[in-house]
């Protein structure tokens, strides 16, 4: 099952990849990209632009991160267990 | 070859893919330019739409164009898509066949073909199957099996001879949420089946900042609203990327890039931009195309009965040799034979344009304008100098054009000859409706902010915007216009739909359906997916036949006479300088004639007093924007009147511009000029003329033409002189050939409106060819003193007819309008003649005519009630209103409308309220069904009141749209004479420049486009007495505008603008409803309604409608 959080996170990033990123006060190592996608549209609402990365983090959690491209900020969505 | 990393984009759809692909050919070929890439395909939905613009740009661009399509696939799952591209001239024309089919055998706008249809031709091409392609598909829903078993008729077809390797599997990676799968998919089938991949991006936008473009174009497409689950793209990835970009998602399969530059290498066909393709033309075995053109010419001088001069046999001899060399010969045969078909037909028709220029047009029997006798010149219409087609335009009866279109297409059959497509592009007003329903707007607001806008071009919304009074009341939020008017801006140009353009005809060789696709218009006639434009590029020969109403209006005129008079008249053999047509053209009472009725047209004529053909062909040629902008009427005017004497500037000038007093007039004369002075011949002088337009080219030509003309002998002083007039009017010019054959019909319907005043008019009010509502030509009809009778039921025909009426009758038809006269009001002198076949009006007294409304125009009539009418009455006339509906279809809101309008009040009982009660009472019993009828038993009680007159003027107004018995202003005389109005008539008899009041009914109003982004209102009234121009500025449309759209009569008071002799028109300060204002004078408030409306502040209004005073004319 997947739970919901949209919260801000940092990513550090290698080669364009995400390689790490820190959520509530701990960094998790990227060991593998499990799959890219891009979100954009709805511009006639709130127009987003996303970019998704789903990735398994240190420790064998499955998270999506996004960047949202117009802010230049990361968002954890979701994480999978 | 291709420098890798590159890439050739080979799935994309361009604008032509309506409402899928959001840019032009143009832009596509540019982008693919700038992004360093040297080819690229352009796949358009099931079409070929844009190829020839496709080829230009690329041409321009230095791209390589691939051509192809997108074929719709009718699978048992649905519709796929396949993508087929032209390896060379025989893929390209099985790609132009496989498109006709797919849109000849299904539902119009629904093109599909089968799997075994679209492999049967794939000789020549390459096919790519895509994830909307049915193996595609099967494959991504992980139905391997399914998805191999799908592929193997393409493999068949496409891949099975040796070496032959055509078919191709898409792989896309559009990054979209669940991409990867897909892909993953696709590429397992292609391993699997060993038939190999190649990338494409499914490319519908040109940047990802255009891709809400492609939302809303889907969502216009489907008729749904914008919204998320309305929307099928996800991301904004589908855009034209980069090489690189391409790469990058194809990291790990490089060959699926690499085979896109193969594919690139291996689609070779030219589409032949500039090369021409002839018509074929059968003739007798050894003989040639051209011999059979000079020997019908021939035959056709003995024909005309012209003398065969050296004049004209050098001339016929130099225009057959050119037309040989230019290789028309086969295309002359072919539109002589076509209008020879059509005469056959016993329509009317008639040779417009630079053709009539042309002997070989006249004695082909193409054209009946003697060129010889006008002094047209051949060169103005074919130049072997000039990269143009020829263009021959013929003009057939409006209402028997798509007869001619029927017998065209049958007689040349569906392999050579098909119509010309028409693009309907998105302009403001339509775009700002359909986005708006996109964007989920209400749909009133939508359009009351769409019906502000003038005719004007999308991507001038927003400059229009700020000047439009009328949107401060809209109640969209300025976020909601925003958007509107940001996607609005956006689809100018945009392809809306294709429709049969009104006039082309291809006329090619049997290899036309290897050229071009074809698809049917909503008539359902064959078009070719080809506008003009690219008919022309693709070097295909066309003729424009163009229905034209005025001769349907003459050919109702005729039929009339016959009927009336038992009098058969031959246009074709008026004498062309009958005394009384001329009279009648001098005196300007020329409304419903053909070219001469416009206000200025009648201004004109009453300066210029025409007294032969030949005036009639520079009255037209004169009476054009630029003439009359630059004003050289005036010096024609002058000289031709004897104010100014006429003076050549060189007396070589004189044999070419005597006919027009030395002011040049005439394309054909500044080629005569130039010919004359520089020594060019008339080919290159034509060249030189069209070059004139351009001041680069002006500067280029200029030294040249001076040095040639002192070489010839001519003072250099007066070479510069001669050099500036023909540059100043070379713009100005008019087409002679053009103008002489327009003057045919216009001398024509002259002729007819003096002699035949009544039937002439009969014809006018039932083709409408001018531009006059019918009301005016009503009026005019009035004043020549032909009355009007009104509906029916038993003696109005389907259109307007003639009647011979009783001096009582007249009397009373007519009303309180004059006194009755002669319908032949300007009958020609006694014993003139000039008059073939006619009794002249002495010998007879003279007849009372009249003109019957006619059925047609009852609002809401069907045809086959229509027909259901005048079925019933051949066998017996209708006694009664029950009789009526019982005996006919009609339908009770028509049948009530006919009651209304007083169709029935020539029948027994009662007033013609009581007819209406009946008419809407009556529980409709059919004939045969008389057992049950409750008809005859309960007449309603012959009570009712009478309608008063102004009921029956309503009555008319609101069941044919004219005021047949009286005119409406009559009702308003009252409030009229208070106000002090200017009957239109004296209009021209008062001073400029002061201020005055005018009224009456609406017949006109324009909002043309003004470059300045001003929106300028014309209006024309009518008051009964004649029109009233006013125009209506910016300034004052804050508090006229919505009583100048909305109102039907109207009051204005303006300013009073001399604009020629005669020629006036008032600058509106004010506008009120007349209506309105009769209404507030009979409640003794009418000052207050006067002032009492927003208007310009300071206005000294009370003064102003008392000081004109005077009620003349009312």
């Amino acid at each position: 099952m997947a739970k919901l959080y949209e919260e801000m996170v940092v990513v550090e990033r290698d080669a364009g990849m995400p390689a790490a990123f820190s959520w509530r006060g701990r960094r998790y190592e990227v060991r593998d990209v499990i799959g890219r996608w891009r979100i954009e549209g709805r511009w006639w609402e709130d127009g987003r632009d996303r970019e998704y990365w789903r990735v398994e983090a240190s420790g064998g959690a499955v998270v999506d991160l996004y960047e949202d491209r117009r802010a230049g900020r990361w968002h954890l969505e979701r994480l999978w267990d | 070859m291709f420098g890798s990393p590159s890439f050739v984009h080979l799935n994309v759809r361009s604008y032509f893919s309506l409402k899928d692909g959001a840019f032009s050919p143009e832009d596509l070929v540019e982008r693919t330019a700038a992004l360093g890439m040297r080819a690229v395909a352009m796949t358009d939905r099931d079409g070929l739409y844009g190829a020839a613009r496709f080829a230009s740009a690329c041409a321009h661009f230095g791209v390589k164009p691939i051509y192809g399509a997108t074929l719709t696939i009718r699978t048992r799952l649905g519709d796929r898509l396949i993508t087929l591209l032209a390896k060379d001239a025989t893929g390209y024309g099985n790609l132009c066949r496989l498109l006709t089919t797919a849109h000849m055998t299904g539902e119009r706008g629904d093109p599909a073909l089968t799997t075994g249809q679209a492999c049967e031709r794939s000789e020549g091409m390459i096919c790519l199957l895509g994830p909307e392609s049915e193996p595609g598909s099967l494959a991504v829903s992980g139905r391997r099996g399914a998805a191999a078993a799908a592929l193997q008729p393409f493999r068949e077809a496409f891949a099975s001879e040796p070496g032959r390797g055509d078919l191709f599997l898409e792989v896309r990676n559009r990054l979209e949420p669940g991409d990867a799968e897909a892909t993953r998919q696709m590429v397992n089938l292609l391993d699997e089946t060993a038939v190999p991949g190649v990338a494409t991006n499914g490319v519908r936008y040109l940047v990802p900042g255009d891709a809400f473009l492609a939302d809303v174009l889907e969502c216009m497409r489907e008729v749904v609203p914008l919204a998320s689950h309305h929307v099928s793209r996800r991301n904004a990835e589908g855009y034209l990327k980069a090489a690189p970009d391409m790469r990058a998602l194809f990291e790990e399969r490089p060959e699926f890039c690499d085979r896109t530059l193969d594919i690139a290498e291996r689609c070779e066909f030219d589409l032949g931009i500039g090369t021409v393709h002839f018509p074929d033309f059968p003739t007798p075995p050894g003989r040639s195309a051209g011999s059979v053109l000079a020997e019908r010419c021939w035959r056709g001088l003995e024909e005309r009965g012209m003398r065969p001069t050296r004049e004209v046999r050098d001339r016929l001899d130099s225009e057959l040799s050119q037309i040989q060399v230019m290789g028309y010969a086969a295309y002359f045969l072919t539109v002589a034979d076509i209008v020879g078909d059509i005469r056959a037909m016993g329509v009317r028709c008639a040779c417009r344009g630079s053709a009539a220029g042309s002997l070989v047009c006249h004695l082909t029997g193409i054209s009946d304008v003697d060129p010889v006798r006008h002094g047209l010149i051949f060169e103005r219409f074919l130049n072997p100098l000039r990269d143009e087609l020829p263009d021959i335009d013929i003009d057939v009866e409006a209402a028997r054009r798509e007869d001619v279109y029927d017998a065209v297409l049958s007689r040349y059959g569906e392999d050579r000859c098909a119509c010309v497509t028409m693009v309907d592009t998105y302009r403001a007003r339509g775009a700002i409706r359909e986005v708006g329903k996109a964007l989920g707007l209400p749909e009133g607001e939508v359009d009351l902010v769409a019906k502000a806008f003038p005719h004007i071009g999308a991507h001038h919304v927003r400059e229009a915007m700020t000047t439009l009074p009328e949107l401060s009341d809209s109640n969209l939020d300025a976020g909601q216009l925003e958007t509107l008017f940001r996607v609005v801006e956006r689809l100018n140009g945009f392809p809306r739909h294709l429709a049969l353009h009104p006039s082309g005809i291809v006329l090619s060789g049997s290899d036309l359906p290897d050229r071009v696709p074809f698809e049917r218009s909503f008539q359902g006639y064959r078009m070719v997916q080809a506008d003009k434009d690219d008919v022309e590029a693709i070097g295909l020969l066309k003729l424009d036949v163009l229905g034209v109403r005025m001769l349907s209006s003459m050919r109702h005129t005729v039929e009339e006479i016959a009927r009336t008079e038992g009098e058969k008249v031959d246009l074709d053999e008026i004498p062309p300088d009958d005394p009384a047509t001329f009279e009648l053209i001098r005196s300007s009472d020329t409304l419903g004639c053909f070219q001469i009725e416009s206000p200025g047209q009648r201004e004109l004529l009453q300066k210029f007093q025409p007294t032969e053909w030949s005036d009639l062909i520079i009255d037209i040629s004169l009476f054009r924007p630029g003439p009359v902008k630059s004003d050289m009427i005036t010096p024609f005017l002058d000289r031709r009147h004897g104010h100014e004497p006429t003076a050549y500037i060189h007396p070589w000038l004189k044999p070419s511009l005597q006919q027009s007093h030395g002011v040049v007039v005439y394309h054909e004369q500044v080629m005569q000029v130039l010919s004359a002075i520089g020594g060019y011949d008339l080919a290159e002088a034509d060249r030189i003329r069209r070059r004139l337009s351009d001041d680069e080219e002006v500067a280029a030509i200029h030294p040249e033409f001076v040095r040639r003309a002192v070489a010839r002998g001519v003072n250099a002083s007066t070479a510069e002189l001669i050099w500036s007039n023909v540059v100043q009017f070379a713009s100005f010019g008019f087409c002679k050939a053009h103008a002489a054959a327009f003057a045919v019909p216009t001398y024509q319907s002259a002729w007819l409106k003096a002699h035949y005043r009544a039937q002439f008019l009969a014809g006018v009010l039932t083709h409408e060819p001018g531009m006059y509502p019918r009301r005016l030509i009503l009026d005019d009809a009035r004043r020549g003193g032909i009355a009007i009778l009104p509906l029916d039921i038993n003696r109005s025909e389907g259109d307007y007819i003639v009647e011979i009426v009783t001096e009582g009758h007249a009397a009373v038809a007519e009303g309180a309008r004059g006194a009755v006269r002669s319908g032949r009001r300007r009958g020609r002198p006694k014993g003139d003649p000039s008059s073939p076949g006619r009794d002249p009006t002495s010998a007879r007294p003279p007849r009372r005519y009249g003109i019957r409304l006619a059925l047609k125009d009852v609002h809401g009539i069907s045809e086959a009630e229509l027909r259901s009418i005048l079925a019933a009455r051949a066998e017996r006339p209708f006694a009664d209103v029950g009789d009526v509906l019982r005996r006919t279809a009609l339908s009770r809101p028509v049948a009530e409308a006919l009651a209304h309008a007083g169709a029935f009040d020539a029948l027994a009982g009662g007033s013609r309220r009581d007819r209406l009660y009946l008419a809407m009472i009556d529980d409709v019993v059919r004939e045969g069904d008389q057992a049950t009828l409750p008809l005859n038993q309960a007449p309603p009680p012959a009570v009712l009141r009478e309608y008063s007159s102004a009921e029956r003027v309503r009555a008319e107004l609101e069941v044919v749209g004219l005021d047949a018995s009286r005119h409406l202003m009559t009702f308003y005389r009252p409030v009229l004479c208070d106000l002090g109005v200017v009957p239109a008539a004296r209009l021209g008899d008062l001073a400029g420049d002061q201020w005055i009041m005018v009224a009456g009914v609406k017949v006109a109003s324009q909002t043309p486009a003004v470059r300045s982004g001003q929106r300028i209102i014309f209006l024309t009234l009518d008051d009964g007495t004649g029109l009233a121009d006013v125009t209506v500025f910016e300034r004052v449309q804050p508090w006229c505008a919505r009583t100048v759209f909305h109102g039907f009569v109207l009051v204005v008071w303006g300013r009073l603008r001399r604009t020629g002799v005669k020629g006036t028109s008032i600058i509106a300060e004010q506008v009120w409803d007349l209506a309105a204002l009769s209404r507030a004078r009979h409640e003794g408030r009418l000052t207050e309604a006067l002032t009492g409306s927003a208007g310009p502040s300071g206005v000294p209004t009370r003064k102003l409608w008392h000081a004109s005073g005077g009620s003349a004319g009312w």
